[in-house]
């Protein structure tokens, strides 16, 4: 057993810190993330940054190489990701690794190419158009509906949570393509819908952490090119997306940032000297680094039995509910070291430039997002310990 | 990156497994509880097996395999909670000493836990309330010879135990002893502990030994002590965790109530998730401090994660193993309560996790200061 990462992988993580911290994480990168409006990309500067990223060829390095990638194994994608988000990048997870690939695998030549290139260019961003007001977990029970038109469907409904949208130049959309709602999951299709067609709106969500959008779809007409698969074949190309990139959501760097930055911190004056030396402080810096040292190996272990073709359903289940609340804990554990200055804003006051206040803003979707931990549950339960579906 | 064991690994899994097998039964299990919980006969077999001498050089009798293969047949000693006392003997009382088995007493204490004649232990812990405090225990040279004068308690192994070796002041200066038990200097009287092992108080009067290490050494063997301890304990709770949780998924798959199975409501189910993400992250920190021991260098924060993993998952899923069981999980005539006691056991027996979480953030701001 070698629970090291090997020289090269310790080097290509090595080689996306420099990258990030030389030619990404810029400071005026940094000074307009710092804005609300752009805290997840979508201003000029962030454009810049996305098409020197697809320039670099680090959108395209984990896409499997009939599709154009450069077919990074599962532990390379990983660590890319990881060190992306751990130097405060917004990572484009979606274009980059989710739905990026399984679009350029599904999509008609009319539209294929032209939109491929798009994102692997870093010119386009897709945000996931799933989650409705009635229909979160229970995803199936979606109502967007699209009705075929001749040539053209014709779509109406109303989508929330969808992320990037305000940026995107495409809805990744799930819709109900057969009206009988006794079909549930095998009445849906998925549809790339230009956010600049006639009927779409976008507005935005201010939520305590992050902006997010709720899309509205008012008899907006595409083309037959631009459904994703079958119709009514959309589910499996929701489910399929790739274990890897539950672990993306709570990769190390994400979660261990917090930890790093108040540790470099207190030991950057003499004046926190009796705070490192206070026990309850080493107790909750303990505690920390005993969790995340189990986080780090959680994440790369995963990694490897997906690399090894596992499915590591299982594995990234367990991880995503350990790394998220892990995030929430270590939020706590972080902050109450310098409470009440932990909670502080703006410029001139903020800890960590701010990083210890917005944690705990932002960092409880973490828990939901991305599949609600409770379900994460289920599958551990089910598929791990081997017990039987509940009702 | 590679977390799979290698080939003669999977061989000692599949032989240890097999051998604890036989030998675990509920009926053996019983017996051995009439016996401080040690089956003699098993341990001969593991000697004859060559499994005591796992980790031990082959010109004392061993297979010279390194620590994580120890760990691999801990894990299984932990799936069957086997009554042998593999974890103190093996790792905390043995592999210590190896980089002095020059000395003939070592050698001679070595060779014969190979060959299943004797037992090695150390007596690390006195009476004295006060953990931090020098040893009150006397070492005093006559004619040539050493001898001990003082009290030892919760010794593992200590009425098996043939050798034992143990700290002792002579004059202000601290060091560490080789003694055999059976002498006259040496009376031992049983303890009874949680999980039915038999421990022994030492009172050395007198007690003729021989000096191992004195001075900046002693330190030394003691810091590999606890890192052994620490990791072979981690590794062992693994195994006790996959037999908790292997007895709690079977029961909550088959026990219905209100007409379902127990384990298809939530509110059972995910407990059994979150036992099965503690016994995932102690796996993974056990299996960290292994490679770490293994390889060199300073295990100290590794092993003192996988502690605190080990205290972590024991104490969770032993409770929560028991709460979906309800009353069965306590019945003697069931298997869940000796992996209870076990869990227990070895998260006391570690000190507790408030000393391992304090040890590990002073280690924290010692690297951090300013």
């Amino acid at each position: 057993m070698n629970i090291e990462l090997s020289a090269e992988q310790q080097a290509f993580s090595q080689k996306i810190r420099d990258y990030m911290s030389q030619h990404m994480m810029t400071d005026d990168f940094k000074a307009e993330l710092a804005c609300e409006e752009f805290s997840h990309g979508g201003g000029p500067i962030y454009w810049q940054k996305m098409r020197q990223l697809g320039a670099d060829g680090w959108i395209r390095y984990s896409w499997p190489e009939e599709l154009g990638g450069a077919g990074a194994d599962p532990v390379e994608q990983y660590l890319l990701v990881d060190e992306a988000k751990r130097a405060g990048f917004p990572w484009p997870a979606l274009s980059a690794n989710s739905i990026g690939p399984v679009f350029a695998k599904h999509a008609q030549p009319e539209i294929r190419d032209k939109i491929v290139g798009e994102i692997l260019g870093g010119e386009a961003y897709l945000a996931i158009g799933y989650s409705e007001p009635s229909a979160g977990s229970d995803l199936a029970s979606l109502r967007t509906r699209a009705e075929r038109d001749g040539d053209d469907w014709i779509i109406n409904g109303q989508k929330i949570w969808t992320s990037c949208a305000n940026f995107s130049q495409y809805i990744w959309l799930a819709a109900r393509t057969d009206p009988d709602p006794a079909k549930r999951h095998k009445g849906l299709t998925i549809f790339l819908v230009p956010t600049n067609s006639v009927g779409y709106s976008c507005t935005l969500i201010h939520t305590m952490g992050v902006v997010t959008t709720t899309t509205y779809y008012q008899d907006v007409r595409i083309p037959d090119c631009y459904r994703v698969g079958e119709v009514n074949g959309g589910w499996p190309l929701i489910t399929g997306q790739l274990n890897v990139e539950r672990l993306s959501l709570v990769s190390y760097g994400h979660v261990a940032k917090l930890y790093d930055e108040t540790l470099k911190l207190l030991c950057s004056d003499t004046v926190y000297s009796e705070l490192l030396a206070t026990p309850w402080v080493q107790r909750n810096l303990a505690v920390a680094k005993a969790r995340l040292s189990a986080l780090k190996l959680m994440c790369l272990k995963s990694a490897w039995k997906i690399e090894q073709g596992g499915s590591g359903m299982v594995e990234a289940s367990a991880t995503k509910v350990f790394g998220s609340e892990l995030y929430v804990e270590l939020g706590r554990l972080m902050a109450e070291i310098l409470a009440p200055a932990s909670n502080l804003r703006g410029a001139q006051d903020a800890v960590l430039n701010g990083l210890m206040e917005h944690w705990y803003r932002k960092g409880t979707v973490h828990t939901f997002g991305g599949g609600a931990n409770e379900l994460q549950r289920s599958i551990v339960a089910t598929a791990g310990l081997g017990l039987p579906r509940g009702a | 990156m590679d977390f799979n064991l290698n080939e003669f690994q999977r061989e000692i899994l599949d032989l240890s497994d097999k051998l604890l097998g036989d030998y675990c039964t509920q009926a053996r299990l019983r017996k051995a509880e009439d016996t401080g919980y040690f089956d003699a006969e098993l341990w001969q077999q593991m000697a004859d097996a060559g499994l005591l001498g796992l980790a031990l050089p082959e010109s004392l009798g061993g297979m010279a395999q390194d620590f994580e293969t120890l760990t691999v047949l801990l894990e299984q000693l932990g799936r069957h909670v086997a009554p042998v006392p593999a974890l103190p003997v093996l790792a905390t009382a043995s592999l210590p000493l190896l980089p002095y088995a020059n000395a003939a007493c070592v050698q001679a204490a070595l060779r014969a836990v190979c060959s299943g004649e004797g037992m090695l232990t150390a007596a690390l812990v006195e009476p004295s309330i006060n953990k931090a405090s020098a040893p009150q225990t006397r070492a005093e040279g006559r004619d040539g010879k050493v001898y001990l004068t003082g009290e030892k308690t919760c010794v593992p192994a200590g009425m098996q135990a043939s050798a034992c070796w143990t700290l002792a002041q002579d004059g202000s200066e601290v060091g560490i002893y080789l003694f055999a038990c059976e002498q006259e200097g040496v009376a031992r009287r049983v303890q009874e502990t949680t999980n039915g092992q038999s421990l022994a108080y030492f009172s050395l009067d007198g007690a003729q030994a021989e000096l191992l290490v004195k001075g900046a050494d002693v330190d030394a063997v003691l810091t590999a002590a606890r890192h052994y301890q620490r990791a072979a304990t981690a590794a062992l709770a693994t195994g006790l965790c996959e037999g908790m949780l292997a007895l709690a998924s079977e029961h909550c798959s088959q026990r219905q109530q209100f007409g379902r199975a127990l384990g298809s409501f939530q509110a059972v189910a995910h407990q059994l998730a979150d036992c099965y993400i503690d016994k995932e992250c102690l796996r993974v920190a056990s299996e960290r401090a292994a490679c770490q021991l293994r390889d060199g260098g300073d295990a100290d924060e590794s092993s003192l994660v996988a502690a605190y993993w080990a205290t972590e998952a024991l104490h969770r899923i032993s409770h929560r193993s028991q709460q979906v069981h309800g009353g069965t999980g306590v019945d003697r005539d069931y298997p869940l309560f000796r992996y209870c006691l076990w869990a227990r056991q070895l998260e006391m027996d570690l000190g507790g996790q408030n000393s391992l979480l304090a040890a590990l953030g002073s280690n924290i701001a010692a690297a951090h200061a300013a």
